[in-house]
């Protein structure tokens, strides 16, 4: 409701602002700048103007800042102060910031504007908390006659160009990042070709600092020859717009010029005025370098080659052009000079079906190089037409990335390699055609005249270059077989042919066989006319059979002194070639009349054991047959008996094609095989009584576990009612009874109390050994420690010391180690002497098994040794092995009490445990237990 | 808990007798009936014609043994109450285990000796 003070005043506020609204309303006489109409003229005009000004506006007026400000304040204002704000003191709204404000506004009111830019507020705008940036600009506000009366605040959003800015400055330090981080060398340099950022590349290059570099001029660094160039790049580049490249060479560290290949553009800001340039470059130095030595091991290679007597070539490319031919290569193609750049197929076609360009494609392919066959070229050398062969190769030739990128092709002479192959088979055919017709010599004789003759074998054979008599012929022959001669002759008589061999001797001594046949042709008279027919050199012939002959007969020797049985089986029914006693014997035989005769007909007996089989196997594959204790029924002593045999049968003298003859080697092994049999029964016998035993020992344990239950059970229930109805007597009687009734009735009690306990005794006893207690890791110090906790008391009355070693960890039955433990120092505590305080020490170490009579179960589970000793009362050595009988005792009961059972007892632990324990007394230093137990109860094996 | 009214299930004439004077020797006022046979005794006890406040309870009877007597009396609401001290010279802990899950509230061990035997009464005889 405007007031109506506020309404005569107010022409000015007209707006339909927010604000404006607000402040017609307010009541302002309560605030320390009055009702409206006192203001002054200046401060209303100011109202005005800010309450229609769309940019926030505020003001502080007078000595208490009073607060006015327009719409477009309100958001930087927040709900929380406005609307309170108006016609507040600035020191009541902004208490939190007074101190900063109230000394802006001191130096704002003495005349000094002030501005803030960028502050940053988050506001509430279209829906979303948006982060906004504005500028403050602080002023003065002076009235008509100057003074200055109160603080306007002006402000000016910059968000968007804050925003702005902020992501260029981001986007620009991502470059820089990014070239930092580059192998390329980037440089920018501004419109006057001042160096504005070089990266970190350049160091590397240069070995000056980047902020060095900064300040050097970068064409500097070029070598003095392309500076003309590279500036005239750039200059292009300004008008054209278009980015260049070049290789250029730069100073580097080491004082040297470096290649780098440089890429230059020219930037532009976005009025199109020239900004500077951006180069970039790579170095190249490596290539270049590579590529001049590439270049000058072309020159190279090409000026070897040329001068090279060798063919060689090169190809190139995939369709084979002969890049390079050398003159040697150019006369051996023979095609003419011009074959430079020509495909080599084209070239050489004739190689088409030879393999040649196979061999080509598979060297491209496979990168392998290869040879040819020999080829053969007819060559003009040195004026001469001439036959040569070559092995013409390929070389592929790979650049550094391994890719084939030429061959290399050149001819190796192998022509003296080949001619004499020839040489050689042509000899060999010759030499064949020789051989085949060596051997024949034909003759003829004329019975009427004794005409002889002969042609060129005959007498060649003979030794002789020309034709001989028949009387040379004749004293030829070696005397030992001049009867042969004759005899065949005379046999030819009666059959009309002849036919001998004989051994001539030669001129210079050597002796050669020859056969001679021959026809005799019959007149018409039935008179022999004439005798034809030829000569034969079988010199080697006969030699070869002498060999075999005589390697038989080392076989057979061989054979007859072998100490083992051993016989020739030859043929397919197995004749007995040779056999040796052994063999006989062996056979069953008594003779030796089976040689010669099939071996299955000599021992029928042998029949249908699979021998037959066996023999046809090795007969026709020619393998060995290997047997071992093989029972084979053979007849002994006109019986048939089984006997054991290890034999081989192996092939000798296989022909090709026909079956091997057998050569049988047999031990009789039937003693061994009898008596391992034996032996074999008698220990499966001994298993089965063990394992029998092993049973009947396991039932009568359980009889006896069973037994001694029962046993104790129902003999316990009359032990305890004598001893009850004992007590109830005695308390019945009570005073009635003297001193005698009353001491047997003790007896009576004490005797069966004892009773009692023997009976619990024999029953622990024998449930010792049970096997259902289970063996686990037992801890035996804990063991021990309990148990002497146990004896606290005792050890407490007796001043007793106990020393223990540390003790290992074993595989045992807990309860059983307590007892065995409890019962050892049990007694020695209670054979102590009377002079001194008992001191036991129980110490542990590795067992040393000679000390025990106990065979280990397992080889690999170690024993300890416990040692248990005390400075008691002892006892003599001799009762060392007594005293662990049950029930045994080496002292009156009055003296010291106890069934005797307990040493017994911890026998029967030990052992259960697989150990032992033994013991070593003295009557001077009193008794030492020693106990053996293994660590573990089972293998790991 | 003291007991004044005792009743003691037994087969074995020699333990009722020294049962009876151990009771007697802790207790001038205390009653204690025995009984031989745990079939009549339940008979008896369902008739209501006798009314123990405790029953001590031998195990190895002939007929029906110690432990089937407590499943039966267990079943019957009105004797279930009755606290059962089972009263046996077995020492077996499955034994034991079994009976104390089938209600027994206690288990004695019949000592060897008959002073134990009197100081044991003496906990629960009035």
């Amino acid at each position: 409701m405007i007031t109506d003070s506020n309404q005569r005043a107010n022409i000015f506020l007209n707006g339909e602002s927010e604000m404006t609204k607000l402040v017609n309303e307010k009541d302002w006489s309560q605030t320390p700048i009055g009702n409206i109409n006192t203001w002054p003229a200046s401060l209303k005009s100011l109202v005005g103007t800010m309450l229609e000004n769309p940019f926030p506006t505020y003001l502080a007026w007078g000595k208490y800042h009073t607060q006015i400000y327009n719409d477009g304040y309100i958001p930087i204002l927040g709900s929380l102060k406005h609307p309170t704000a108006l016609g507040q003191s600035t020191q009541d709204t902004f208490s939190e910031h007074w101190e900063i404000v109230s000394g802006m506004f001191d130096q704002v009111l003495a005349g000094k504007p002030i501005i803030i830019k960028d502050g940053h507020y988050q506001l509430h705008r279209n829906g979303y908390l948006e982060d906004c940036y504005f500028d403050f600009a602080y002023s003065p506000i002076r009235i008509e006659d100057g003074t200055i009366e109160g603080v306007l605040v002006t402000v000016m959003e910059t968000t968007n160009q804050k925003k702005a800015i902020d992501s260029l400055t981001e986007s620009e330090s991502r470059f820089k990042l990014m070239a930092e981080n580059s192998d390329i060398l980037i440089a920018l340099s501004d419109e006057s070709g001042k160096a504005l950022f070089f990266n970190k590349a350049w160091e590397e290059l240069t070995g000056k600092k980047t902020e060095d570099l900064n300040n050097t001029r970068m064409l500097k660094l070029l070598h003095a020859d392309q500076l003309k160039e590279f500036t005239s790049n750039i200059k292009t580049a300004i008008s054209t717009h278009e980015s260049w490249s070049g290789e250029y060479q730069f100073l580097n560290r080491t004082g040297e010029y470096s290649w780098l290949l440089v890429r230059g553009a020219a930037r532009f800001n976005l009025d199109q005025s020239f900004a500077g340039h951006v180069i970039s470059a790579m170095d190249i130095t490596q290539r270049k370098f590579s590529e001049q030595k590439l270049r000058d091991s072309e020159k190279l290679m090409k000026s070897i080659i040329e001068a090279s007597p060798f063919p060689i070539s090169v190809l190139f490319g995939d369709d084979l052009k002969v890049e390079f031919a050398n003159e040697a290569i150019i006369a051996a193609w023979g095609k003419g000079d011009d074959v430079i750049g020509k495909n080599f197929k084209n070239v050489l076609p004739e190689l088409a079906n030879q393999g040649v360009f196979e061999q080509l494609e598979g060297v491209r392919e496979s990168g392998l190089p290869s040879l040819s066959k020999p080829q053969r070229v007819e060559m003009n050398m040195h004026g001469k037409k001439e036959v040569k062969y070559y092995n013409i190769s390929f070389n592929p030739i790979k650049n550094e990335s391994e890719q084939i990128i030429g061959i290399f092709n050149s001819g190796v002479d192998v022509t003296d390699l080949v001619l004499s192959k020839q040489k050689i088979e042509e000899a060999e055919a010759k030499a064949r055609l020789a051989i085949d017709s060596a051997e024949q010599g034909v003759y003829e004789f004329t019975y009427a005249t004794s005409e002889f003759i002969m042609d060129r074998r005959f007498h060649e054979i003979c030794g002789f270059n020309n034709p001989i008599s028949l009387e040379r012929y004749r004293n030829l022959i070696h005397p030992e077989d001049i009867p042969t001669r004759a005899e065949a002759h005379k046999r030819s008589f009666d059959t009309g042919r002849v036919n001998y061999q004989v051994r001539i001797v030669i001129d210079d001594g050597s002796i050669r066989w020859v056969r001679v046949t021959g026809r005799i042709i019959y007149g018409s008279d039935q008179i022999p006319v004439k005798l034809t027919g030829m000569i034969q050199d079988i010199t080697l012939m006969i030699l070869a059979q002498q060999k075999i002959e005589e390697s038989e007969r080392t076989i057979r020797n061989m054979v007859l002194q072998a100490p083992v049985a051993m016989c020739i089986l030859r043929g397919n029914d197995y004749i007995v070639e040779i056999a040796n006693k052994k063999m006989i014997e062996l056979w069953g035989l008594k003779d030796d009349k089976i040689i010669g005769k099939a071996i299955f007909e000599g021992i029928p007996e042998a029949r249908a054991q699979g021998l037959e089989e066996l023999l046809e196997g090795v007969a026709s594959t020619g393998n060995r047959f290997v047997a071992n204790e093989r029972p084979i029924l053979l007849p002994r002593d006109g019986k048939l008996e089984q006997v054991y045999l290890n034999f081989v049968y192996e092939p000798i003298g296989q022909k090709t094609g026909d079956k091997a003859d057998i050569m049988a080697i047999a031990i009789d092994v039937t003693p061994q095989v009898r008596a391992r049999k034996e032996i074999e029964v008698v220990i499966k016998e001994r298993t089965d009584d063990l394992a029998k035993a092993i049973t009947d020992l396991r039932r009568s344990n359980e009889d006896l576990a069973q037994f001694a239950y029962i046993a104790s059970h129902d003999l316990q229930e009359p032990i305890r009612k004598i001893t009850s109805f004992s007590e109830m007597l005695q308390n019945h009687l009570g005073n009635q009874l003297d001193d005698l009734s009353v001491t047997f009735l003790e007896k009576i009690i004490n005797a069966s109390t004892r009773m009692s306990k023997l009976v619990r005794d024999v029953l622990t006893y024998s449930e010792t050994g049970k096997k259902s207690e289970e063996f686990i890791p037992v801890n035996l110090n804990k063991i021990l420690k309990d148990v002497v906790t146990d004896f606290d008391l005792l050890i407490e009355q007796k001043e007793a010391t106990i020393i223990l070693d540390e003790l290992p960890e074993i595989e045992g039955i807990p309860l059983q180690m307590t007892q065995l433990f409890g019962n050892l120092i049990s007694n020695a505590l209670k054979f102590s002497s009377k002079t001194n305080s008992p001191l036991i020490e129980i110490k542990v170490g590795k067992a040393d098994m000679t000390e025990t009579i106990l065979v280990p179960l397992y080889r690999d589970i170690p024993y300890i040794h416990i040692q248990i000793r005390d400075n008691g009362i002892g006892f003599l050595p001799a009762y060392g092995e007594q005293i662990f009988n049950i029930f045994q005792r080496l002292h009156r009961k009055t003296d010291f009490a106890g069934t005797g059972i307990g040493l017994s007892m911890c026998k029967k632990i030990v052992q259960n445990h697989q150990g032992e324990i033994n013991s070593k007394g003295s009557s001077e230093s009193g008794a030492v237990f020693n106990i053996f137990l293994p660590y573990r109860q089972s293998s790991n094996d | 808990m003291k007991y004044k009214y005792i009743l003691l299930i037994d087969d074995d004439e020699d333990d009722q007798v020294i049962f009876m004077s151990g009771i007697r020797a802790v207790s001038k006022t205390a009653v204690c009936r025995c009984m031989f046979n745990a079939k009549e005794a339940l008979e008896e006890l369902e008739k209501g014609e006798i009314t123990p406040e405790v029953i001590f309870l031998d195990l190895n009877m002939p007929l029906m043994n110690g432990q089937q007597f407590l499943v039966e009396i267990k079943k019957r609401e009105s004797l279930r109450k009755i606290p059962i001290i089972i009263f046996s010279t077995s020492s077996n802990k499955r034994t034991i285990d079994t009976l104390l899950e089938l209600g027994a509230d206690n288990f004695i061990t019949k000592p060897g000796r008959y002073e134990d035997l009197v100081s044991i009464l003496k906990e629960s005889i009035i």
